[in-house]
């Protein structure tokens, strides 16, 4: 089995556009997968774009606070109406829950927007069909929560910068689950629940 | 003080929800509530016997503005059973009668998101929260 590592990498050094989606071909995994039932690892290594690949003139700037701009590898629309509704995080300030809560740093902010974008480019690049889009929201103790909330599917991903860990839960009204962890500094994305609209 | 056990299955426990902890923007009663509404402030979450006090004396308990909060009741039995199964046990202060907590078993982590995911999912509305202060 061949090391798997996440497609953000990628999209990072090249900028690809994604107003003009690539797509990538597997020679020799889908019909062997279905007659011997058996996956063909290395399909992976025969990957090539076939879909127009250009170079992004410029990437998408979000400014974050005064401070902190975040550069966004990918065009989505809907990415940046996320984490424009979690900017209220770090409006968040000390006693907001009147119980004595602290407020959240930016690097915790940043660290659950940083997975987010490399999650969502991942998607966009293997991900086939419509998919939910999750919001971002305060999670405990300085965490961050991400949550894909619909009537037929869940996925939770806490989001902890202090521990370098990431946590998920999902589950089904089929009675469906999964959960686990991973650390943020080498998901395997491939090993996440995918948030389709069944 | 520990008075476990009295708890009935068809028991309900009040919890108090900040305005903070609630999406307003969704629509779903149950899904408004953010996850980080089931974050324990100690080593459990308080909770507050339904038999003992009622939803509004719940929410007036809060020590600093209780207007900014909503009440939701999850039932016993749901506490107990299901995907992840927890403990809950009366727990009565000297100021609080009617004080529970809800343990986690087997002991977990705190940012365990399943957990506070099944609590989301058991969890209904009895007192309302506005998004903002209103003036009276």
């Amino acid at each position: 089995m061949i090391d798997y590592q996440p497609k953000i990498e990628i999209l990072d050094k090249k900028e690809i556009d994604f107003s003009v989606v690539p797509k990538l071909r597997f020679y020799g995994g889908s019909d062997k997968t279905l007659k011997d039932k058996t996956y063909d690892w290395v399909v992976e290594q025969n990957a090539e774009w076939i879909g127009k690949v250009s170079n992004s003139p410029e990437s998408i700037y979000f400014n974050v606070n005064d401070d902190v701009k975040l550069k966004i590898p990918i065009s989505s629309k809907s990415l940046i109406a996320i984490l424009e509704k979690a900017k209220y995080i770090l409006r968040l300030e000390e006693d907001w829950d009147d119980e004595g809560a602290m407020p959240y740093s930016i690097d915790s902010w940043k660290a659950g927007a940083q997975f987010l974008i490399s999650f969502y480019s991942w998607l966009h690049v293997n991900a086939k069909g419509s998919l939910h889009n999750p919001k971002m929201h305060h999670g405990p103790n300085g965490t961050i929560d991400i949550a894909w909330n619909e009537d037929n599917f869940r996925l939770f991903i806490n989001i902890d910068k202090e521990n370098n860990v990431g946590t998920f839960y999902s589950d089904t009204v089929n009675n469906q689950y999964s959960e686990g962890q991973f650390s943020l500094t080498n998901v395997r994305y491939h090993m996440l629940p995918i948030p389709y609209k069944y | 003080m520990s008075d476990k056990g009295n708890i009935l299955d068809e028991h309900y426990t009040f919890m108090r929800v900040h305005r903070q902890n609630i999406d307003f923007e969704e629509k779903d009663p149950k899904r408004m509530i953010k996850l980080s509404a089931f974050y324990p402030q100690g080593d459990n979450l308080s909770v507050d016997w339904a038999e003992l006090c009622s939803a509004e004396e719940t929410k007036y308990r809060a020590s600093k503005n209780p207007e900014r909060n909503g009440v939701i009741r999850m039932l016993a039995a749901e506490i107990r059973t299901g995907r992840f199964p927890l403990t809950l046990d009366h727990s009565p202060s000297k100021n609080n009668p009617a004080h529970s907590e809800i343990i986690g078993v087997p002991p977990r982590r705190a940012t365990d998101i399943g957990i506070r995911a099944k609590l989301q999912s058991i969890s209904e509305w009895v007192i309302d929260c506005k998004e903002h202060d209103v003036d009276i």
